[in-house]
This record gives structure tokens, C-alpha cells and sequence, in this order.
């Protein structure tokens, strides 16, 4: 009798422990719960980079292949980027076979695998020369250059 | 009587117990309020995403759709005509609610030379504006004598 007299308060009770513990799982599986996780694809770049290659694709379509077969951007098209980046914030980059643009200290934020078509007629050594109208040009957005 | 006097020395003002009571107390209490501030942000980020989702869905209505270029089979997404958009316009001024419930809503397009013009700004509520309007930039290409390309801002609130 004595003994369970010394077993109450001094220390906290083993049933205000169980309670306390409840508290806190229930508070932080809440907290949990409620923090919502940021979305996997990010929402405005992606629009974006769609807008920006549907005005390629309209104005600037001979510029985008010439860049594919040559490896070269002409001005007018560098221009437009230019423009993209100073009102947007962010750079466009082109990769094509190896060839890129833009992709030096890219701080690469969204990519997407676009189908470009255009006639190529690639004429090797052989007789045969190579046919190709559909390619995959990879766009996307990068961090603004400081 | 030893013991009594033991007893009383460890009554005191303040006991252990009562101690661990209040430092429980304030924790739970600092705990609450974490989880309230937390809750709070997260429903004020669910409402920000919830938003931006109806301003991107308009703004492609208008983009893609409303104000484009048409042709006999096709609109032409992204090539605006300036007739097609003003009859939107005209539309968007007629009605009394806004289309997704947006307190505050204003178009405008800017050209790429820099010239930039207020289509559209209405209120649809006798609210002040918050300062958290939020705006979108859709890259756009202008139909005229020579194309443009431009940007379409779109801001709701």
C-alpha cells in the first residue's frame, strides 16, 4: 500500500504518458498529412514551353529544321529566344542529335521531346541516299543566365 | 513524525507533478499552434494551386480557342485575331459573374516592339483587390498585315 502511495505523482503517471503519446502521433500524422507535397511537373513552365514551341513551330518552323541539319540558330530566331528570355525569365535550350543550343550552364528547369518534321534527305557513300521526315528535337527551359 | 515533516517539505508552493504539467501544457499548446500555422498554409497553398488551375484553363480558352485565328476546319493555337478576341471581349463585358468566379479579371497584349494595351479589367466584386492576384504570360503571335508575336497577360484575383 505503501508503495503504490510512492508510485503516484513525483514522476509524470504512465497513463498521462499514453495520452501525451497519443497527442503527439495523431498531431504529427496530421501535419504530415496536411503538407502538401509540391506537384512533380511544374504547371506554369510547362504551359509556357508549350506556348513558346506552338510560336516556333508557326514562325520560326525552316529556322527549328535549319537548325537540325546545320547545328546553326539563325539570327531571327535568336532574336525571338532573346526576347522569351528577357520577358519570361527563362532560357530556351534545343538539343538535336548531339547538337545543342543553349545548354551550357543550363540550370535545365522542365525538358520535352518534341516531333519536328521536316524533309531530310541524307546522301551517304552508297547508292541508297536516307529518307527522313519525322525527328525528335528536345526543348526546353533553363534558369536565366545572370 | 519524522516522516509528516518529510512529507510537508516536498508539498511546497510548486511540485514536481504540477511542474511537469505545465511544461507538457505550454508544449502541447506550442504544438497546436504549429499544427494550426501549418494547417493555415497549406489551405491558403490549396487555394493558390486551385486558382492558378482556373486562370490556366481560361487563359487556354482565350489562347486556344476564343480569340484564335479560325479557318473553315481549324483555330490556330497561339495566333490571335484582334476581330475574334474584341468579340470576346464584348461577351466577357456582358455577363454579371465572372466565368470562374474570379473576384477581379484583366486581359492585356503586349507586342514584341513594347507596346502594350489594356483589353479588359473588371471587378466582380465589391471586395477591395488583394494583393495576391495572380497573373499569367501566354507567348502569342498576333495576326495583322505582318504577324507579330506578343505575349497575352491574363490576371485574376
Amino acid at each position: 500500500m505503501e508503495n503504490r502511495k510512492n508510485m503516484k505523482g513525483i514522476v509524470f503517471t504512465l497513463e498521462a504518458m499514453v495520452v501525451f503519446s497519443f497527442f503527439m502521433i495523431i498531431l504529427f500524422s496530421t501535419l504530415l498529412l496536411i503538407n502538401q507535397p509540391e506537384p512533380p511537373i511544374p504547371l506554369y513552365e510547362t504551359v509556357m514551353l508549350n506556348d513558346i514551341y506552338q510560336v516556333l513551330e508557326l514562325n520560326y518552323h525552316t529556322d527549328l529544321s535549319q537548325f537540325c541539319i546545320t547545328g546553326i540558330v539563325s539570327p531571327e530566331l535568336k532574336e525571338y529566344l532573346d526576347y522569351v528570355e528577357r520577358e519570361s525569365g527563362y532560357s530556351v535550350f534545343f538539343s538535336f542529335n548531339g547538337v545543342n543550343y543553349n545548354l551550357e550552364n543550363c540550370n535545365k528547369i522542365i525538358s520535352q521531346n518534341r516531333l519536328l518534321v521536316y524533309l531530310d534527305i541524307s546522301s551517304d557513300a552508297s547508292s541508297n541516299p536516307d529518307v527522313s521526315y519525322f525527328h525528335e528535337l528536345k526543348i526546353g527551359l533553363c534558369k536565366k543566365h545572370n | 513524525m519524522k516522516t509528516i515533516k518529510m512529507k510537508d517539505k516536498q508539498k511546497g508552493i510548486f511540485s514536481i507533478d504540477a511542474s511537469f504539467a505545465v511544461i507538457i501544457l505550454l508544449t502541447m499548446s506550442f504544438l497546436f499552434y504549429v499544427f494550426l500555422e501549418a494547417a493555415d498554409t497549406s489551405f491558403k497553398q490549396l487555394n493558390t494551386r486551385q486558382k492558378t488551375a482556373s486562370l490556366l484553363v481560361f487563359s487556354n480558352e482565350i489562347v486556344r480557342n476564343e480569340a484564335t485565328v479560325k479557318t473553315n476546319t481549324e483555330s490556330i493555337s497561339n495566333k490571335i485575331s484582334i476581330e475574334s478576341l474584341n468579340n470576346y471581349i464584348s461577351y466577357l463585358n456582358q455577363l454579371n459573374s465572372s466565368p470562374y468566379n474570379f473576384n477581379y479579371m484583366e486581359i492585356s497584349l503586349c507586342y514584341r516592339s513594347g507596346s502594350c494595351t489594356k483589353l479588359f479589367n473588371k471587378s466582380y466584386s465589391n471586395q477591395t483587390i488583394s494583393a495576391e492576384r495572380i497573373c499569367i504570360n501566354r507567348f502569342i503571335i498576333i495576326e495583322g498585315i505582318q504577324d507579330q508575336e506578343g505575349i497575352m497577360r491574363i490576371c485574376i484575383d
